[in-house]
């Protein structure tokens, strides 16, 4: 159990232009799950790699506790991984596969055998020990995967998509169940995930990355609530923030017909970029509002859930079509085709600079 | 409805009776040498050169194994001196080709996995160039190997000459089939181990190679089958030290016995078939299978 630590990582593949992770500076406390997250290409997976130790440091450090492991080879840095293809042993049993890493390290075969039974207990393998990976189920694989890294009882577990190839019922059941494990075992870890679902769910603190480059890092609902830059705030959520250039006038937005307040510092920002902000919306905050005081609104889809309806329209706005989400009472939702007026409920809106992305104090 | 499903049927029989007559064909192509061969080696010589070839031995006889495997009682009758070589060759060939295999692996295995895991600048180019090493033909080749092997006095150990010089067509056959198959074998698990802590010797020794069996196997036969039945390279570095070139010494000016041919070639089919057969399910059953999710 000890800290991670990030101190200016940068990964530069061989004749690639921009780095794959880009001077990533990120604290990892003792015992916390810190979940990486973003789209494809975004470098949460090469950032991992380069704490395993599998991917070269170009520049920066890496540190594990007190130790600078930048150039420590893998199998020194005692850390164990989740792949997301799990990569078990095809030769081994399960119960090898288990203890492979014990045998390496020189651990009695006995204390080998306790452990290796003791974590399959944990995670309801004890029937399949002698199996051979190819004869177990997906998820079952995924489990010795798992049970891989938590004999080893390691300084940092590091999982890359573990939960990707499961179906979705298995991959919200075995979500659970990893998180619960992380917080009984009180290991550092470190997720990687592209579900912004899973990030918000597992994770004590959140990292999102876009480009190799880290947009924010804290707890989900700090980032739900502040994201740091326009990225960060259409990807987080489901479904997504709404995110609509607004003209400014004065000091308030005009969303439409609805006139939004605006700080006065960020309204003086706003006259200076062109008289236009980005403002964000989640889905809950917009409300159906009387004709003339909010944005015009068609209705093309409406998904009923129940006892919420979430309504996907298109608006137009500054000349140009927008398409528009939001969440309304699931008993008397707008029909489809309906022309309705939105308007943010006051409070809940967030304001980024249509130049930068960044958040602006709303 | 009906007539479309007639159409279905009839095409689906179409379709059963090219492929089945096609292998027909095939199969009797590929097998009826062999086996005008083997009857021919059960058949009397007075027997041979009916027209059309009898299906059948017309007087089955055990002679031509006799003399080939030397217990034959009309020694001396026949081109004795080819026949009594032939089990000798075999054994000199099995040496030649089992040293051929180990060899093979040994370094193919290493420089496969070298290409496959550890690509530099020009790697590609060089894997190309192992490739293209196979279309040069035997012929060019001999020359060079002759002369540095009367220098060097290679020529006075056969075994030795031919195992040297064959490397010259095997290696990159093999090679290539190894580079091809550890580039199939996912990376991650090799990772995996050195996150489990082992060493990249150790994770060579006991992840890598136990994955690579069905490879090394399926090279590991196909080797020993191109350096069991060579028959350029030896006639022209050895006196007939393997069984190819003592098989085409049947055929001698004054004298030719095709049935004690047929029973020599019969014998010498039988190590590679025992080995394709052996190892057939190595091959095809790869172990690689449940590797990924």
């Amino acid at each position: 159990m000890t800290t991670v630590k990030f101190d200016g990582a940068t990964r530069l593949f061989p004749g690639a232009e921009h780095p794959a992770v880009d001077r990533l500076d990120l604290d990892i406390a003792d015992g916390e799950f810190l979940v990486l997250v973003g789209p494809s290409g975004c470098g949460k997976s090469t950032s991992l790699r380069m704490l395993a130790g599998l991917e070269d440091v170009d520049d920066g450090a890496v540190w594990i506790g007190d130790r600078d492991v930048t150039d420590v080879p893998p199998k020194d840095r005692d850390v164990a991984m989740v792949f997301q293809n799990y990569a078990l042993y095809p030769h081994m049993s399960v119960a090898e596969n288990m203890g492979f890493a014990l045998k390496i390290a020189g651990v009695a075969k006995d204390e080998i055998r306790s452990r290796v039974i003791h974590a399959a207990k944990i995670l309801d393998l004890e029937d399949y020990l002698d199996r051979k990976p190819k004869a177990l189920s997906g998820g079952q694989r995924q489990r010795v995967a798992m049970g891989r890294a938590i004999v080893r009882q390691p300084q940092v577990f590091l999982m890359d998509e573990p939960l990707s190839n499961l179906d979705a019922k298995l991959r919200v059941q075995t979500r659970s169940q990893i998180a619960a494990l992380q917080r009984r075992l009180e290991v550092t870890t470190v997720y990687v995930t592209h579900d912004q679902v899973e990030a918000m769910t597992m994770g004590d603190r959140v990292a999102v990355m876009k480009d190799g480059i880290l947009q924010q890092a804290d707890t989900p609902s700090y980032i739900y609530d502040h994201p740091a830059n326009v990225f960060v705030a259409g990807f987080i959520g489901s479904p997504a923030m709404n995110l609509l250039e607004v003209g400014v006038q004065g000091n308030e937005m005009m969303f439409g017909n609805a006139r939004v307040p605006l700080r006065r510092e960020t309204a003086g920002e706003a006259h200076q970029a062109g008289d236009a902000v980005t403002i964000g919306v989640r889905p809950e905050d917009l409300q159906l509002v009387g004709n003339g005081q909010g944005l015009r609104t068609v209705i093309n889809l409406v998904e009923s859930l129940g006892a919420d309806a979430y309504v996907y329209g298109v608006a137009e706005l500054g000349g140009s079509e927008h398409h528009v989400i939001a969440r309304v009472d699931g008993r008397t939702p707008p029909r489809k085709g309906e022309i309705v007026e939105l308007a943010p409920q006051p409070g809940h809106v967030h304001v980024f600079s249509t130049a930068t992305g960044e958040r602006l104090p709303s | 409805m009906r007539r479309l499903t007639g159409r279905r049927t009839r095409i689906a029989l179409a379709r059963f009776g090219t492929i089945s007559g096609g292998s027909a064909v095939y199969l009797v192509w590929i097998l009826f040498p062999i086996w005008f061969t083997i009857q021919s080696s059960f058949s009397a010589p007075r027997d041979i050169g009916a027209v059309p070839a009898p299906l059948w031995p017309a007087h089955p006889t055990l002679d031509n194994y006799r003399a080939v495997l030397g217990f034959g009682d009309d020694a001396g009758t026949s081109a004795t001196s080819q026949v009594s070589r032939v089990v000798e060759g075999m054994g000199h060939s099995f040496l030649v080709s089992a040293v051929l295999v180990v060899s093979n692996l040994l370094i193919a295995g290493l420089c496969a996995y070298g290409l496959s895991r550890f690509p530099y600048p020009g790697s590609q180019s060089f894997f190309n160039f192992v490739v293209l090493s196979r279309v040069v033909p035997g012929l060019a080749l001999i020359g060079p190997f002759f002369v540095a092997f009367r220098v060097l006095g290679v020529l006075d150990h056969p075994a030795a000459a031919l195992i040297i010089s064959y490397h010259a067509f095997t290696l990159p056959l093999a090679i290539m089939m190894l580079k091809n198959y550890f580039d199939q074998v996912p990376v991650d698990v090799e990772e995996a181990a050195a996150i489990d802590g082992a060493s990249r010797v150790r994770t060579l020794l006991v992840v890598v190679a136990p994955l690579a069996v069905p490879g090394l196997v399926a090279t590991g036969v196909l080797v020993f089958m191109e350096a069991w039945s060579e028959l350029f390279f030896s006639l022209t570095l050895t006196s007939q030290y393997t069984v190819p070139p003592i098989l085409a010494g049947f055929q001698s000016l004054q004298n030719f016995n095709w049935t004690e041919l047929a029973a020599a070639t019969v014998l010498t089919l039988i190590p590679p078939v025992v080995v394709a057969m052996l190892f057939q399910r190595y091959v095809v059953n790869a172990l690689a299978s449940g590797m990924g999710k």
